[in-house]
């Protein structure tokens, strides 16, 4: 009897969960999405904060070319965008979103570099399903999560966090936040970021 | 004794569950009623449009309605998101189609159009505006508030409700998907609109 009481109360709380995050997902995915199991909101502790020199990486991209965070160093600042995993349902609603504020960085001076534990071919068939895609995308893939571990935004499941890191062009951190999973960033903390490092 | 210990939990559970699917709302189908959401008017353009005062009647430049408040027969209402590609792709569309309402005399006077970004901040709105060259309103609902009570839809989606005469917030339009096709959905519009 506790037992079956136990079941019932454990897909109450599965449900609840569900229900509780409320996406807005576009249709655009509708037959590809998955859907994981529910995932702790935020899951380790980032390493890196303001004001310290971001660690510098160097990893593949979608564009075949290798993405070095110093190549920046000195013209552009620079913001990260670590995302959970492809083919799920906030990521795949927030890089297509900053598909469309490309001039917000051109003005102010600054490149996005997406990040994601995916490999490439996953990256790259993923990123094809969101239209115009004008920023970098990189697979932090092999060693695992190499890079968001040194940033501390690597789950213990093997998943990034939702995290946005500003770095500017002296190559010093100047925003790190990880974001509930389950939330997408919103764009007034990186305009703001931005504005105020321009 | 268990078999009722049993049925108890279980409509416990049941009783539990229920407000929350109350509160997300379910998907808003033809006859539903609209809910009652609360839009925040704040371009003194969208608040001639709508015809809820001038800017003189923003206080501290915003102005909070409901759908009621717009002056029209029928209203459209898209929900999209700035994070949407396929909300992206329908902009242009969508402009079509409020071009041809505005043109159009037997639409113009009595449809209206909005938009409502689900789970888009202000900036995100904006931003989404300014891209597509958007001139009809558009209205933050960062909070998702309105998208649990309208039944928590996947994006973009069209709604059509009533706002005049008998049953007023009658849904007349329910359905998920980019416009495919302006004119076949400016025909929806037009039949709506002069029976």
């Amino acid at each position: 009897m506790k037992k079956t009481v136990a079941v019932i109360l454990l897909h109450f709380f599965f449900m609840v969960f569900i229900i509780s995050i409320s996406l807005a997902a576009s249709t655009a995915y509708r037959e590809t999405i998955s859907h994981p199991y529910p995932l702790p909101l935020t899951n380790s502790t980032p390493t890196v904060s303001v004001g310290e020199t971001a660690p510098d990486f160097s990893l593949p991209s979608i564009s075949g070319a290798r993405v070095t965070l110093s190549q920046f160093r000195g013209s552009k600042n620079v913001v990260l965008s670590f995302v959970p995993a492809a083919w799920t349902p906030i990521c795949s609603d927030q890089w297509p979103g900053y598909g469309i504020i490309q001039d917000i960085f051109i003005q102010n001076n600054a490149t996005l570099i997406g990040i994601s534990v995916d490999n490439i071919p996953t990256l790259h068939a993923w990123t094809k399903q969101m239209g115009s895609i004008w920023f970098l995308v990189c697979a932090d893939f092999y060693p695992h999560g190499k890079v968001a571990g040194e940033y501390g935004v690597l789950r213990p499941d093997g998943m990034a966090e939702r995290a946005i890191f500003v770095i500017d062009k002296e190559g010093r951190m100047r925003f790190a936040r990880v974001y509930d999973i389950n939330t997408r960033p919103p764009l007034e903390d990186i305009v703001a970021v931005l504005q105020a490092i321009r | 004794m268990n078999r009722l210990r049993f049925m108890f939990c279980l409509i416990g559970v049941i009783f539990l569950l229920a407000p929350a699917e109350l509160a997300a709302g379910a998907v808003l189908d033809v006859g539903n009623t609209f809910p009652e959401v609360v839009l925040n008017v704040e371009d003194e353009d969208d608040a001639r449009y709508l015809d809820v005062g001038g800017i003189m009647d923003l206080v501290m430049g915003s102005k909070k309605i409901t759908i009621h408040d717009v002056k029209t027969n029928f209203l459209v209402i898209q929900i999209f998101s700035m994070y949407c590609p396929y909300c992206q792709a329908d902009a242009p569309r969508v402009n079509t189609l409020f071009g041809k309402m505005r043109k159009d005399p037997a639409i113009n006077d009595k449809v209206k159009l909005i938009g409502i970004g689900a789970g888009n901040t202000k900036l995100e709105v904006a931003t989404f505006k300014n891209k597509y060259a958007i001139d009809f309103p558009l209205f933050s609902d960062g909070d998702f508030s309105i998208h649990k009570k309208i039944g928590e839809v996947r994006t973009p989606y069209f709604i059509i409700v009533k706002l005049q005469g008998a049953r007023k917030g009658e849904v007349l339009y329910s359905r998920l998907g980019t416009l495919e096709s302006v004119e076949s959905f400016l025909d929806v519009i037009e039949k709506l609109a002069v029976k």
